[in-house]
């Protein structure tokens, strides 16, 4: 498979299904390439795998996709590889890849149910941009015959908030959307505040569209639980100590970082919210708090 | 021979006259269009005693507030009131009187024209040579502090919000890159992202209220909770005319008429549904507060608002 096929089957993934997260997009990739590789040693077939998960990073360049290329690539290396024969390891790499793809499938139904119990009746739901993590665990809870309201942000600059309020509305769910600059002002008539992530880092802390930070700064000034649900694979080896520590590639859409020169000019979309301000995080590995998230990244990474 | 007297001016002329004022001067305040107006239809008014002259002069600002639902066009037009009535009113003669409240009223206008300037030769020395500056919105006081400091050959930039919804920020960066001054325009939501950068935070006002807090655009709430939260000063400039009788406790308490705009406010029937363009800054965010009466500290905000009312 060469670079162009592998963005293709990458992108008609995406396209396929909108619901399916783009690391597990990028996983499938990587296991159809893998499946079609010609290597002839493991050593081989490993920097390819490498080579392509730089690949697909330059065509998305969410954490997300990083980070769930990573985790697959560790995955399938976990198996003591002593087969003589280099087409049986290629076949357990497979089987484990397959594994792994199930897994993480069945990942954010795991985080949806741990989650929707701590959103009591009657409960003020403040929430920001789109996330379908969120909109899964919102579903949960809605299915379970809860009475909520949701108030997501506009998020600017491509009002992702809208299609979230619209989403919402389908489900019946009562929803307002405020502007980015109202987050101060609603905060105090909320109970609680769920977002989602696109990468968890050591310290706990994640990254997440432009305006979590913000949103967990005046949720703990004013006391209000600021919860955060993400699914195991977007655990990343990142350990920012502040917002500009967060590497560029990040920061900007990917066709940003190719297109325009000087990224000065141009507004990150992500930011980065340290551990401090979360309460807790819903992950398919169990109800973290931020300073379990280092142990269990240990675990997963090992 | 007839004398030709300007007629008193009924509610469409006061109106008509007002949206004149901000028309021909867009640089002035809407609180000191607002008090030119009032000054006018004090000139014209054909009251027979003191207290319909002060009750026409109320109904006259009540209508302006209808026009403009600014907190400093309500301010202002209180102070006006109880500037001009603050003589000891004891001639014999009404017209007398008038007279004198007229000459108080003109004192009181020279008085607030020249507020801004005052503000801003306080404020600019704090800018430091080198410093980084976050604003919030379109304001022309920090606009006039930010020229003061050009001026002084001090070498800042700037990071303005664009400050939706009516993207006001961008207006700022104009007027601002006109003065060679460099400037970016970063999202409301990027204003946690970039705190880490900046030196200092000014924001303008559009009231002052008892408790030393302030109500200005929408966002500017959260920006204070994050300066906060980073130890960055955060500073507030304000012309005294925008003291405001107010002790709002949190966000609900600002009464509905500033929290809209006025034309919102005449149409729309269910408000929860609209965005409010204010929001109220609780005095424990800001550092300090510059205005014409000086350098304050919020505390000392009620002090001042006291003897202004008095």
């Amino acid at each position: 498979m060469d670079e162009d096929e592998l963005v293709d089957y990458f992108r008609t993934q995406m396209s396929e299904d909108p619901e399916v997260p783009s690391a597990v997009a990028a996983i499938r990739t990587l296991l159809e390439f893998l499946k079609r590789d010609q290597s002839e040693t493991i050593q081989g077939l490993r920097e390819n795998l490498k080579r392509t998960i730089g690949r697909l990073e330059e065509a998305d360049s969410s954490v997300a996709v990083s980070s769930g290329g990573e985790l697959f690539l560790r995955f399938i290396s976990l198996t003591s590889l002593e087969h003589p024969d280099l087409s049986q390891c290629k076949k357990v790499m497979v089987e484990r890849g397959e594994l792994f793809l199930e897994k993480i499938s069945s990942s954010r139904s795991k985080v949806a149910k741990l989650c929707h119990t701590f959103i009591k009746d009657g409960a003020k739901i403040l929430t920001h941009s789109s996330s379908r993590v969120v909109l899964r665990v919102l579903e949960s809870a809605a299915a379970d015959k809860k009475r909520f309201t949701v108030y997501v942000t506009e998020s600017q600059p491509d009002s992702a908030g809208q299609k979230m309020a619209e989403k919402l509305r389908r489900l019946n769910i009562p929803v307002t959307m405020v502007l980015d600059a109202a987050v101060g002002y609603i905060m105090e008539k909320v109970d609680l505040v769920i977002v989602g992530a696109e990468g968890v880092v050591e310290s706990g802390g994640i990254i997440n569209k432009i305006g979590t930070y913000q949103l967990a700064v005046c949720s703990k000034a004013h006391n209000k639980p600021f919860y955060v649900v993400a699914e195991s694979f977007k655990f990343v080896r990142l350990y920012p100590l502040n917002q500009q520590d967060v590497p560029d590639r990040f920061k900007y859409k990917a066709d940003t970082l190719k297109a325009v020169e000087d990224l000065a000019e141009e507004h990150p979309m992500i930011d980065y919210t340290p551990p401090s301000l979360i309460t807790l995080l819903f992950t398919d590995l169990g109800v973290l708090t931020p300073s379990a998230v280092s142990d269990e990244l240990i675990k997963l990474y090992l």
